[in-house]
């Protein structure tokens, strides 16, 4: 899915969704066309017994949806709730599904061609869930993976490895 | 059979009434077989039966497409049907199968049925009369509903035809919408006259039918049939549908009744595409009219909401709020009704199936089907269809042999398929069960090894249970080879994930060359369920209420006698009962000990071993097993275990249906309805949790899973140390259904006291002077002799008796005595199903109390009462009846289910000197039994328990050589005289009422009387037991 969704957009103009994770405060970056808004962290119920990136479940409108923590799904630590945190509320597969960040920046036009590839271990995450870098403002700011990112093949990784062989 | 009969009836009046010539034709000679098959006229067999079922799948399908029905093709189902019916005819009587009768009617076109219809009601002396109703006039005016008349006519007689009588309203000038009236063929025992009397409304339309050889009576004038009104509307609705309005005055119609007739029928669904069919849903009218009902209340509760707002008048406010709040679960009530239905509609069409299948592949299946009215939401039904058939379609393919293949394996010929659905704690189990080849793990694992669908690593660490899940791995299915080598596997995967999406799970229980049981267990998605709210640490969960056994509040100094170390476990003392316990907070890793970051790794470890660290013995002990706990978590455990000791316990007893632990939490909040949100992908998988839910102030909860979290809890084996007490696990649950009925009365104004109603013959409403108090003693003049009276207060340390102006006395006959107890007014009976406690508030006079409408009631043994007034009664009975010589050596084998009850008829019987083994259900007290044949000379059984009842436990009795001569004695309460019946069929020699012990000691006199002496065994023996 990622596949498909993410390239013909790289080709084109792109709006992307930036904000920092991390104490070192890197910036990284989400197709803005997945992030239906931005909240406040508000009420966060933790879920004993969940993955560790799950920062807890919250009430949005009635829905409940999973908040996850970008900065331990991505190996940065954990975000650490102060008043510039906020939640993206994505769409993944239908669900909503909240992603915890440090501090919301900016949406950003990133011009077809202006993606390049990310290098390996940029701010320590793996490149699988990058799907490039683009310069924002002086920094270079990395474009996360959503698919890959919100991927729960971790938890059930037995099932599809057997999958897998059979493909 | 008589349903079917019947069923074929119906099909047959109703499609004459629509003007469905086929549909008609086909009934009537399906009905024609079958009741010859219910006259036993003709043999049921395969051949017949397969016959019928063709019919009927015609029938179903013609039915389902009026329209086309006229020209569907059952020439050669008529042919067959017609040649079975007189084979088994006598020569004379075959001809007057194909030959038709006139019949003329006094008014209206002759009738015309066949020969044999009218021959067969002379041969049962029945009188064939026509009875034509007017469906505007007489129906839809009157507000009736023409199924209730036929309903109502079927009562007293055959319906052999019905059609709408087209021609009588081609002759009348009144426009055509005006009347449409219906003539009803009925042969019955009641002559006309008899009719009319019968239904004196229709006086003039109830007409004899005469053959053509007899004269027929003067005509009658119908007064009905012009009555000029033109509104023509009612006509269709009358019928079946809103279909558009005819024109008022097209009488061309009436030549052609069959394509008009139809029309007027096809329910518009069937015109629709189906897929417009498959989103509409039955409901109850009642249920709709009950919905707006509700709806208008609603609108009337926020005019009420806003006028009160506006008003600032905070009183009315909150009597909206209260309105309000009433209309919202009514409503809520009412639309979750809309959307149960029966599981029945899904195994509805299971007994075709398997019938069809069966003879398509030559074998013998027997279906057995139940809990077919288990209700589940509408959308789970549905999507339930297709894995069920799925399923089924294996049983009979793979999993049931082949005749010659079961008799070789020692089977009979028949195989059985036992489709069996069922509640179970909060969740709707779905068995299917077959008696055939089973599942061979090993044979599974080799293809899927072959496949490469699992590694050989992976396959050594497999169960033979792992294995035969297998099956479910979609690779495994595409393999037609794998289904006939292992008997199994064609698409399961399909049904797996089909089960998965509905959040149902699925187990498979298989047995080589024994039989397969795939066990399906649904949630009952019902989005709104109450639940009870509790906090561990300022964190709420809420516990579905179905769940909720009990709640316990243990103080801090009651906890060293209330909770006790079984094995390595800690557990509840519960009444006779004990009670695994799992500290929520520890399980959830929450307790404020916890603040170390790294602890989530160690969860498994803390989990497991829980009750080890809360105990200090087993801290001790534990010091000898390295393994046990990581150092580090018992330092980190200990200041809990103060904070644990220091302070009360609240806990929650909960149950699953096969497991029961206590849950200590922080404290308890409100029981609330609650709305379940499923919890998103990223938390899929954790058993331990159903969902989550909002709050009344908006945060959010999550839904505790009972199982789930009693299998992270990892309380199997703790569940098998807590079995202790013997009874254990069929006392919890049969505790849970068990229903006792109550007589309410109160004896001091707060005083709510319960007696059981069995014990009660008669319950008289007096004035308080008609209470005498002679020498001391209480009298009353009843059936012109003195009934002695009691009251709570002569043996229990209760308030005397208050001021009352009205009395009830509750009459009882106890100790050959009739004795009347003495209450305040009200006096009500309830059928609780509620628990007894037996310790809080026992006393003399007093057997235990409950817990009835948020009180406490007191349970009056009347027993001690009378005991304790009349000492002398008891003497007085044991020197009329002395005690048989051998009480002590004659064992009684009691099984009852309610531990009230139990223990109740337990004390009477070791009152009167018998030793008693006591059994909580059926299965149990025969497990008692075979293990002390030597001992039980007698048996003392509930009927209703749960795992074998009364009537399962005396045929198993009565089956067995050991025990074939035991006299059985039922206790009831509910002793009709067909329960009886069934009963002594079962091989139970003597019913009684519960807790009558008199007559029950009586019983046991006898057989104890009369038994040859035993040998001499000491009664201390089964004390133990």
């Amino acid at each position: 899915m990622a596949k498909s969704v993410s390239n013909p957009e790289i080709a084109e103009d792109l709006l992307v969704a930036t904000f920092q994770l991390g104490s070192d405060g890197g910036v990284f970056g989400v197709d803005a066309t997945l992030i239906q808004k931005v909240v406040m962290v508000g009420e966060l119920t933790p879920v004993r017994h969940a993955q560790a990136y799950v920062a807890g479940i919250r009430n949005l409108r009635g829905r409940i949806i999973t908040v996850i923590d970008l900065c331990v799904r991505l190996g940065l630590g954990a975000v650490e709730i102060g008043p510039e945190s906020r939640i993206l509320i994505a769409d993944w597969k239908g669900e909503p599904v909240g992603l915890l960040v440090d501090r919301v920046e900016d949406a950003v036009a990133v011009e077809a061609g202006g993606l390049e590839p990310a290098p390996p271990n940029l701010h320590g995450v793996q490149m699988q869930k990058l799907l490039g870098v683009f310069p924002s403002g002086e920094r270079l700011a990395a474009l996360l993976d959503l698919a890959a990112v919100l991927d729960t093949d971790e938890r059930t990784g037995k099932a599809m490895s057997n999958e897998d062989k059979r493909g | 059979m008589n349903k079917v009969f019947r069923a074929a009836h119906s099909i047959k009046g109703a499609s004459g009434f629509f003007g469905l010539t086929k549909v008609k034709e086909l009934a009537h000679k399906a009905e024609t077989v079958l009741d010859m098959m219910r006259s036993k006229k003709m043999p049921p067999n395969a051949e017949i039966t397969n016959l019928l079922l063709a019919a009927f799948d015609q029938l179903r399908e013609m039915i389902n497409k009026p329209k086309e029905s006229a020209e569907a093709d059952i020439a050669e189902l008529l042919v067959n049907l017609t040649g079975l019916t007189s084979s088994y005819l006598p020569q004379a009587q075959k001809e007057s199968l194909t030959q038709t009768v006139t019949l003329k009617a006094e008014q209206g076109p002759p009738v015309v049925m066949p020969q044999f219809d009218l021959e067969r009601s002379r041969e049962s002396g029945h009188y064939i009369c026509s009875i034509e109703y007017d469906l505007i006039h007489d129906i839809e005016r009157q507000g009736r509903n023409i199924l209730e008349v036929f309903r109502t006519l079927s009562v007293y007689g055959e319906i052999l035809d019905c059609e709408v009588n087209f021609e009588s309203v081609g002759t009348l000038e009144s426009p055509i919408g005006n009347q449409l009236p219906v003539r009803v063929i009925l042969s019955t025992e009641f002559k006309p006259d008899e009719m009319v009397a019968l239904f004196p409304y229709y006086r003039n339309k109830i007409k004899p039918l005469s053959e053509p050889s007899s004269n027929a009576p003067p005509a009658d004038v119908k007064p009905e049939v012009a009555q000029p009104e033109s509104n023509p509307a009612p006509v269709a609705a009358a019928i079946a549908e809103p279909e558009p309005q005819r024109p008022p005055a097209v009488p061309a119609e009436s030549p052609t009744p069959a394509p008009a007739a139809a029309r007027a029928q096809a329910p518009p669904a069937s015109q629709a595409p189906s897929t417009v069919v498959e989103d509409s849903i039955r409901v109850n009218v009642g249920t709709l009219e009950m919905l707006m009902n509700l709806a208008g209340e609603l609108v009337l509760g926020r005019n009420q909401l806003r006028a009160s707002i506006a008003q600032k008048n905070s009183r009315a406010l909150k009597a909206a709020d209260q309105r309000i709040n009433q209309i919202t679960s009514e409503l809520q009530d009412a639309v979750m009704q809309t959307r149960l239905q029966p599981i029945g509609n899904v195994f509805g069409k299971f007994p075709w199936l398997v019938r069809d299948l069966a003879a398509s592949l030559a074998k013998d299946v027997q279906l057995e089907i139940r809990g077919k009215d288990v209700a589940l939401d509408r959308s789970l039904i549905e999507s339930l269809s297709d894995p069920l058939t799925h399923m089924v379609r294996n049983a009979v393919d793979h999993g049931i042999e082949s005749p010659e293949d079961r008799v070789h394996a020692g089977k009979g010929r028949q195989g059985s398929l036992a489709i069996d659905a069922r509640h179970e704690a909060g969740q709707v189990v779905v068995e299917i069960a077959d008696d055939g080849r089973g599942i061979d793990p090993d044979r599974i694992a080799k293809v899927a090894l072959q496949k490469g669908l699992i590694t050989p690593e992976k396959l050594e660490a497999m169960s033979a249970k792992d294995k035969t899940a297998l099956i479910f791995l979609p690779g495994l299915s595409t393999n037609t080879q794998v289904s006939e080598v292992s008997g199994r596997g064609v698409g399961m995967d399909v049904v797996k994930t089909n089960l998965d999406r509905l959040g149902g799970k699925v187990e498979i229980i298989s047995t080589l060359g024994k039989g397969t049981t795939f066990r399906i267990k649904l949630p009952l998605t019902l989005a709104i369920i109450p639940s009870l709210i509790v906090s561990v640490e300022r964190e709420r969960f809420a516990i579905p209420q179905i769940n909720v056994e009990e709640m316990r509040h243990v103080l801090a100094d009651q906890a060293k006698t209330r909770i006790e170390i079984v094995g390595d476990a800690e557990v509840l003392v519960l009444r006779d009962r004990l009670i695994p316990l799992v500290r929520f907070a520890d399980l959830l890793g929450v307790a404020p000990t916890y603040s170390d970051p790294n602890s989530d790794q160690c969860e498994i470890d803390r989990r497991s071993r829980m009750a080890d660290r809360r105990s200090p013995r087993l801290a001790a002990e534990g010091d000898g097993k390295p393994a046990a706990t990581p150092p580090h978590l018992e330092q980190a455990r200990k200041p809990g275990d103060r904070r644990h000791a220091g302070g009360a316990l609240e806990i929650v007893v909960v149950t699953t249906g096969t497991q029961t632990y206590g849950l200590v939490v922080g404290s308890f909040h409100d029981t609330e309805e609650i709305v379940v949100k499923p919890l998103g992908s990223h938390l899929k998988g954790l058993e331990e949790y159903a969902g989550a839910t909002i709050l009344g102030d908006g945060s959010v909860a999550l839904i505790v899973d009972v199982a789930g979290l009693g299998a992270k809890a990892n309380l199997d084996a703790i569940a098998g140390t807590a079995r202790a007490t013997g009874e254990s696990e069929g006392a919890d649950q049969a505790e849970f259904t068990d229903s006792h009925a109550l007589v309410l009365f109160h004896n001091g104004p707060e005083e709510l006291c319960a007696l059981p109603l069995d014990t009660v013959t008669r319950i008289e409403h007096i004035a308080p002077r008609q209470v005498e108090t002679i020498g001391g003693r209480r009298t009353m003049q009843y059936h012109g002799g003195l009934l002695p009276l009691v009251t709570l207060s002569d043996a229990a340390e209760v308030k005397p008796i208050g001021e009352s102006k009205n009395l009830a006395v509750m009459i009882a006959n106890v100790r050959s005595h009739e004795v009347g107890l003495l209450g305040a007014m009200p006096v009500d009976v309830v059928e609780t199903g509620v628990r007894i406690d037996q310790t809080t508030h026992r006393q003399r006079g007093v057997s235990g109390s409950t817990i009835i409408r948020d009180r406490t009631a007191l349970i009056v043994d009347l027993y001690e009462l009378v005991d304790a007034t009349w000492p002398e009664w008891a003497a007085e009975q044991a020197s009329a009846r002395p005690r048989s010589a051998d009480a002590g050596k004659w064992g009684v084998l009691l099984a009852e289910d309610s531990d009230f009850f139990r223990s109740q008829i337990r004390r009477i019987l070791e009152e009167d000197g018998y030793p008693v083994l006591a059994a909580p259900d059926g299965e149990s007290a025969w497990e008692l039994l075979t293990k002390n044949l030597e001992k039980v000379r007698t048996v003392v059984t509930d009927i209703e328990m749960p795992r074998l009842d009364g009537l399962g436990l005396a045929r198993r009795i009565r089956a067995d050589g050991r025990t074939v001569g035991l006299p059985i004695i039922a206790l009831t309460s509910l002793a009709g005289e067909d329960d009886m019946a069934r009963g002594k069929l079962a091989g139970i020699d003597d019913y009684q009422t519960k807790l009558d012990r008199d007559q029950l000691l009586d019983r046991l006199r006898a057989y104890s009387g009369k038994a040859p002496p035993q040998p001499a065994e000491a009664a201390a023996a089964y004390a133990a037991a």
